[in-house]
């Protein structure tokens, strides 16, 4: 046993403090987190007539923490296939919030799916839908295949985040003389096991996770206008994805690991690694949603650049825009070239938290425009009940969402095994 | 006016403490020479702060920046004004990408120029304090130093077991 945790830098017993500490210290929230689940609902309830608004910020509010959730695991299995030993904690950290995914699947079921009909424009008229367009837009085989693809990224997500622990789990339980997993061979063996089998499921997740989220951004978004299309709009809406689930990872981070005992093993190292990462994601965005625009700007054709009309040429959603390049793209570009930046817990967090504010509002700009009629004087915004109900609901998915991920934490191993931590910098 | 001295050390933890001791009275300007890349060394050496990004880099990209969107547009506007789809001959969407890849390019190009000419290379003559044995398994320990300290330094080198020269 001793032998096979011979990690140079941290020792069984430490590894077994850390991990008792890291658990006995997962924010207590539970309380408040469901008190703003209550108000999600009461919000819902409260939009559920008239223009169905409530309705419509759920929509969003889906988009917006499913991606965050599901995002961060493929961020975890990405690191554990490039075998990424700059932050095995970090990894983990997302790797718990597989805990929102099964949520999601149920929030699918008894919301998106009975609701669909109130949300998306093209399912009242799908008549004027003729051809290929016609089939792949029929309502069950869009809502099936989305639910099916969401349910294999959960299964692949779950079954990842299992493998990955069991030999943990297993050792921990040897360590602490405490009851083992059933059919525990030995760690050595267990160990092996799970590198081979983590490996085909990583793969899996990753794969998964880009058809499924292209797919979700091509049926759940870009067919709310379903006449305009771009080819490119899967891989922008992932992509954007990725990037804000590393800001919503920073947060967590920043969040957890002095409470939780682990700021020797998620230092300024870890923080620079993620924040080379977001510079990275964010470029890659900027160039995906640059990419569509070009085009569309220099065809100027009708069926194509009136969704870029609804959005730039309109007075409210123009500020919108205006500030999702800013604190999307031009501030995090210009602050996360900076190392210093970079290495400081609370800039990173500042910067993360103007990320996630534009991307909250990013998925509104997609999602809304074409839900609210008229352009200018005519234009018809949400009434004040609207407005509070669409406010509650988004703060319900954020309950609901941190209260999985704390679960999570205490389901999970937080502390990977010896053999895959390298802390204390490098 | 400063003075460099260099020793030869036989052994890596020598020339870690010796490393070490010169940093606690102050000394900044320390170099070594080592037969293998060492973390331990690299990482108690005084790190001053580069300056190619200010100086090379920043000034590379505001260049490429700048010629990425001038260029395009004297060319679009005087050489060939291929007006497309009735929009304006100088605008700035698709200059974006020109304006981008210059900014790289430039950025590039000035960062490694300033790499070359602030480390001053290349160095016809070499390191005066270059000792073939650090490309064996020995460590030299180059200091640079005020005169008056020159001497302190020298007996520092001595009483950790460096061959001082």
């Amino acid at each position: 046993m001793a032998a096979s945790h011979a990690a140079p830098m941290m020792t069984d017993q430490e590894w077994v403090d850390l991990n008792r500490r890291a658990r006995a210290n997962v924010p207590q929230w539970e309380i408040p987190a469901l008190v703003l689940v209550a108000l999600g609902v009461v919000g819902l309830l409260l939009g559920l007539g008239g223009n169905h608004r409530g309705l419509q910020a759920f929509w969003v509010n889906f988009l917006f923490w499913g991606g965050l959730a599901q995002g961060a695991v493929t961020f975890a299995a990405a690191v554990w296939l490039t075998r990424g030993q700059w932050g095995p904690s970090v990894a983990r950290i997302a790797l718990l919030q597989v805990a929102f995914a099964p949520v999601m699947l149920i929030l699918f079921l008894l919301v998106i799916v009975p609701s669909s009909g109130s949300v998306v424009p093209w399912i009242a008229h799908a008549e004027e839908l003729h051809g290929f367009k016609g089939w792949w837009l029929s309502r069950w085989f869009m809502l099936g295949r989305d639910f099916i693809g969401l349910a294999l990224l959960t299964a692949f997500g779950l079954k990842f985040a299992s493998v990955l622990m069991r030999p943990e789990r297993g050792a921990l339980a040897e360590l602490r003389r405490t009851t083992l997993p059933p059919g525990w061979r030995g760690l050595e063996v267990e160990r092996a096991a799970a590198q081979a089998s983590a490996f085909r499921w990583g793969i899996a997740v990753v794969i998964t996770y880009m058809l499924v989220y292209s797919l979700i951004g091509f049926d759940m978004v870009m067919s709310l206008e379903p006449h305009w299309y771009s080819t490119m709009f899967g891989g922008y809406y992932f992509v954007t994805t990725l990037y804000m689930a590393l800001a919503a990872l920073i947060l967590w981070l920043t969040v957890l690991r002095r409470r939780m005992g682990l700021d020797g093993l998620i230092g300024p190292l870890q923080y620079r690694d993620v924040g080379s990462i977001m510079l990275g994601f964010c470029i890659l965005s900027a160039y995906t949603c640059f990419a569509q625009y070009l085009p569309i700007w220099y065809g100027n054709l009708p069926e194509e650049i009136s969704y870029v009309l609804n959005r730039l040429d309109h007075p409210v959603w123009v500020p919108l825009v205006k500030f999702i390049v800013f604190g999307g793209f031009i501030i995090p570009l210009v602050t996360l070239i900076n190392l210093r930046v970079k290495k400081t817990p609370a800039a990173m967090c500042l910067i993360a938290l103007l990320i996630l504010c534009a991307g909250f509002a990013e998925r509104n700009v997609l999602v809304l425009p074409p839900l609210f009629p008229g352009r200018g004087e005519t234009f018809v915004g949400p009434s004040a009940l609207e407005a509070l109900s669409g406010l509650l609901v988004t703060l319900g998915f954020a309950g609901l969402y941190v209260l999985s991920v704390l679960q999570g934490l205490r389901l999970g191993v937080i502390v990977p095994g010896p053999w895959r931590v390298r802390p204390f910098a490098y | 006016m400063s003075e460099t001295i260099s020793a030869v050390f036989a052994h890596q933890d020598t020339a870690i403490r010796v490393i070490e001791d010169l940093r606690a009275r102050g000394h900044r300007g320390i170099d070594v020479m080592i037969p293998v890349p060492d973390h331990h060394i690299l990482d108690i050496l005084p790190k001053p702060e580069t300056k190619v990004g200010w100086i090379f880099s920043l000034w590379g990209g505001i260049f490429g920046v700048t010629l990425g969107f001038l260029f395009p547009a004297w060319a679009h506007s005087f050489v060939y004004q291929q007006i497309t789809g009735g929009k304006p001959v100088i605008t700035w969407p698709p200059f974006v990408v020109p304006g981008f890849e210059m900014l790289v390019l430039f950025t590039g190009l000035a960062t490694f120029t300033g790499v070359i000419v602030l480390c001053r290379l290349p160095q016809r003559h070499g390191d005066p304090h270059f000792d073939e044995r650090a490309t064996e398994d020995h460590y030299v320990v180059e200091v640079t130093t005020e005169e008056d300290r020159v001497d302190e330094v020298r007996a520092l080198l001595r009483e950790a077991g460096g061959e001082v020269r």
